[in-house]
């Protein structure tokens, strides 16, 4: 204050640094520190915004993304598995789990609860029992089907929600369970050809970016989509309907014979495609409940049995075509014993001197193996390995067995002989099927199929041509009024097929147990089906191959025939059986 | 002069702008009708599944068989009632 009185004024008035207001002496820290502050605002700002760019960037962007981006899955349908004609066989349809966050619904009114229950098809005290729970998620019912899941949403109870999966119908049900197989819930195959397909046949789902606007309709695609891609739909060589008439007569019949279990298989001799596979006991594929693994086992596959029997025209052609007998050689088979080593074979009726033709018409073991035991044991073992005993059929089904032919190098001259009549060696029903094609196809033999194969496969010659078309005509007789089996004869169809009953082996012994089986082919002139019937333990009075396999045999070829549309090769006039047994077992 | 020209681009860059809102509402709007009728698709296709299947279940052979045995009282076909035509003797 004393310095600005002491300044002159000038004319205009107080000059600027003499102004009195500026006098006030203020100390120098005070403007100091407001720099400071403004400073230091400025500096927390540009920190602030270093921070939210540079270092939270990720966070944020994710934090304002999450309100409005959404990653939407994209779902795939597990592919339709069909027959050769195009009969859906299992088909994935969409439905949906219904799952619920117990604390909120427990709120709910009983009355609502009681509704629930009933909707789901569940008890009170289950759905009370589900409900009490700590966790915040817990199904209530998965593969809800949608009529029943609009009934529930329309319930409106709190916590209740829904999420989207897909249940596996199987329209042929039982029939069809061991070929097709079936999915778990997670609609992943577990059986049959659902496993062996898994691959194809399972979708990949896909997912997509997308902006939702404030409704919930989607506007923009952010990313680019990753496409689902469906599973691929299989076409199999079954037809639905030999199947179920091979299903069918099979049932019957193991049920007349009281049987344990019985197996049959079709196959295609033009083409190698397996058309029907029916086993018992079986199971319903849509309602899996109470599942027993002899319910489960697909027989005609995995499991092999002594074939006995159905084996003989295997050794017998190859003695036809190594020359050593020819159809009329006379062979000696009184007195229907004989003594190999230390073991003794025997027929359960002699039928004395006999040509080749009438060992295989009345299946004399004598006869058989007189023949097998003139022959090198490779050959036998090189006939059984190129028809396919001992290899494990390439059809890519899970489970199917090799079955067992000992190398030829440890086979003793009993065992020679026993086996060329089918003892001693196991082979499954497929794999014998699958062997007769060599006779049905005129020596060659060709691979099969469970898939629909259009294109003719690559066939190799095991015999020659006249020796299959000799033992032909010798299985037709064996199959005739006067062989073991005239019950497998077709009114208006030439067949051919050889009996087979055969002791089971339990615990490495022989038990009075028996396996009847037939195997043969229609039309003999040009055969179109192979047919394979096995009965595991008929208990009803009869168990011999002819009278409790050939009955199943005759009628399957008839329905198939027929239904394949083949025209008759014998004249209708002639038939040998009446028509009326027919129609009772169809 | 000069304000002229800033008076010419200031309305076009005003009428782009509102062009491209509106160009983006009608994307907007036809993506949502897209997915909409792509959701229709979906629901087809899965609505053809389904048929697919109720034809498969429907026409099962045992269910044929049963209805045309009980309900049609109808017999299978034997070869002493079948009249075969040989289309060589044609």
């Amino acid at each position: 204050m004393t310095r600005s009185t002491s300044r002159t004024a000038s004319g205009k008035g107080v000059p600027y640094v003499a102004s009195p207001v500026l006098a006030a002496k203020l100390p120098a820290w005070r403007s100091r520190v407001v720099l400071f502050l403004i400073f230091a605002a400025f500096a927390t700002l540009a920190g602030r915004a270093l921070w939210l760019q540079g270092m939270s960037t990720d966070f944020l962007q994710k934090q304002g993304a999450s309100r409005y981006a959404r990653t939407l899955e994209l779902p795939s349908t597990r592919g339709k598995i069909t027959d050769r004609n195009g009969q859906v066989l299992a088909s994935s349809v969409p439905v949906r789990a219904v799952w619920a966050i117990p604390e909120d619904v427990m709120e709910a009114p009983k009355d609502k609860l009681r509704q629930l229950a009933k909707l789901l098809d569940m008890s009170e005290k289950d759905l009370y029992g589900r409900l009490d729970s700590d966790r915040t998620f817990v199904y209530l019912k998965r593969q809800v089907e949608m009529d029943v899941v609009d009934k529930v949403l329309k319930l409106n109870i709190a916590g209740i929600n829904t999420r989207k999966e897909y249940k596996r119908y199987y329209p042929e049900g039982q029939a069809m369970a061991h070929i097709v197989g079936f999915t778990n819930v997670e609609d992943k195959g577990i059986e049959g050809m659902e496993l062996a397909y898994q691959k194809t046949l399972a979708g990949v789902p896909g997912s997509r970016r997308v902006i939702r606007d404030r409704l919930g309709n989607v506007v923009e695609d952010i990313e680019a989509i990753r496409e689902p891609h469906d599973g691929q739909d299989l076409t199999l060589s079954i037809d639905s309907k030999l199947q179920y008439i091979a299903f069918s007569n099979l049932k019957a019949a193991v049920e007349a014979n009281k049987a344990k279990a019985g197996g049959i298989v079709i196959l295609d001799a033009k083409s190698g495609e397996i058309l029907a596979l029916a086993n018992l006991p079986t199971y319903d594929p849509n309602n899996r409940a109470a599942l027993s693994g002899a319910q489960l086992r697909n027989r005609v596959l995995t499991d092999t049995f002594e074939p006995g029997s159905t084996l003989k025209p295997f050794a017998v052609a190859l003695g036809l075509e190594k020359k050593i007998v020819r159809p009329n050689t006379m062979i000696d088979t009184s007195p229907g014993r004989m003594t190999i080593g230390t073991a003794t074979i025997g027929d359960a009726h002699s039928i004395g001197l006999a040509s080749v033709s009438q060992i295989i018409e009345k299946s004399s073991n004598i006869g058989t193996a007189k023949i097998a035991l003139q022959m090198q044991p490779q050959e036998m073992w090189d006939l059984f390995t190129s028809v396919g005993f001992g290899q494990q059929p390439k059809i890519g089904f899970p489970g199917a067995v090799a079955g067992r032919v000992r190398p030829y190098k440890s086979w003793r001259p009993i065992e020679q002989a026993t086996m060329s009549y089918g003892h001693g060696i196991s082979v499954s029903l497929l794999q014998i099927a699958h062997a007769y094609m060599v006779f049905a196809r005129d020596g060659e033999m060709i691979p099969l199929t469970l898939q629909r194969s259009s294109d003719q496969p690559i066939a190799q010659r095991v015999l020659s041509e006249k020796t299959a078309r000799e033992m032909r005509s010798m299985l037709e007789m064996a199959a005739g009024p006067t062989g073991t089996a005239p019950q497998a004869q077709v009114p208006g169809y030439r067949v051919g097929g050889k009996t087979g009953t055969a002791y089971k082996l339990e615990n490495g012994k022989y038990v009075k147990k028996y396996v009847a089986s037939f195997v043969g082919f229609a039309p003999v002139s040009d055969p179109r089906i192979i047919v394979a019937v096995m009965i595991d333990e008929p208990t009803a009075g009869r168990h011999y191959g002819g009278s409790v396999a050939g009955p199943i045999f005759s009628s399957v070829v008839a329905s198939a025939l027929r239904s394949l549309n083949v025209a008759p090769d014998s004249s209708v006039t002639n038939i040998i059986i009446p028509a009326e047994p027919l129609q009772e077992t169809l | 002069m000069s304000g002229r020209i800033a008076f010419v681009l200031t309305a076009m860059l005003v009428l782009c702008a509102l062009s491209v809102v509106n160009a983006h509402y009608q994307s907007r709007s036809a993506f949502i009708a897209l997915e909409r009728e792509q959701a229709k698709t979906r629901q087809i296709e899965i609505d053809w599944r389904q048929l697919q299947l109720d034809q498969s279940t429907l026409g099962v052979h045992g269910r044929i068989e049963a209805n045309a045995r009980r309900d049609l009282r109808m017999v299978p076909a034997s070869p002493a009632s079948t009249q075969y035509l040989n289309l060589e003797a044609k």
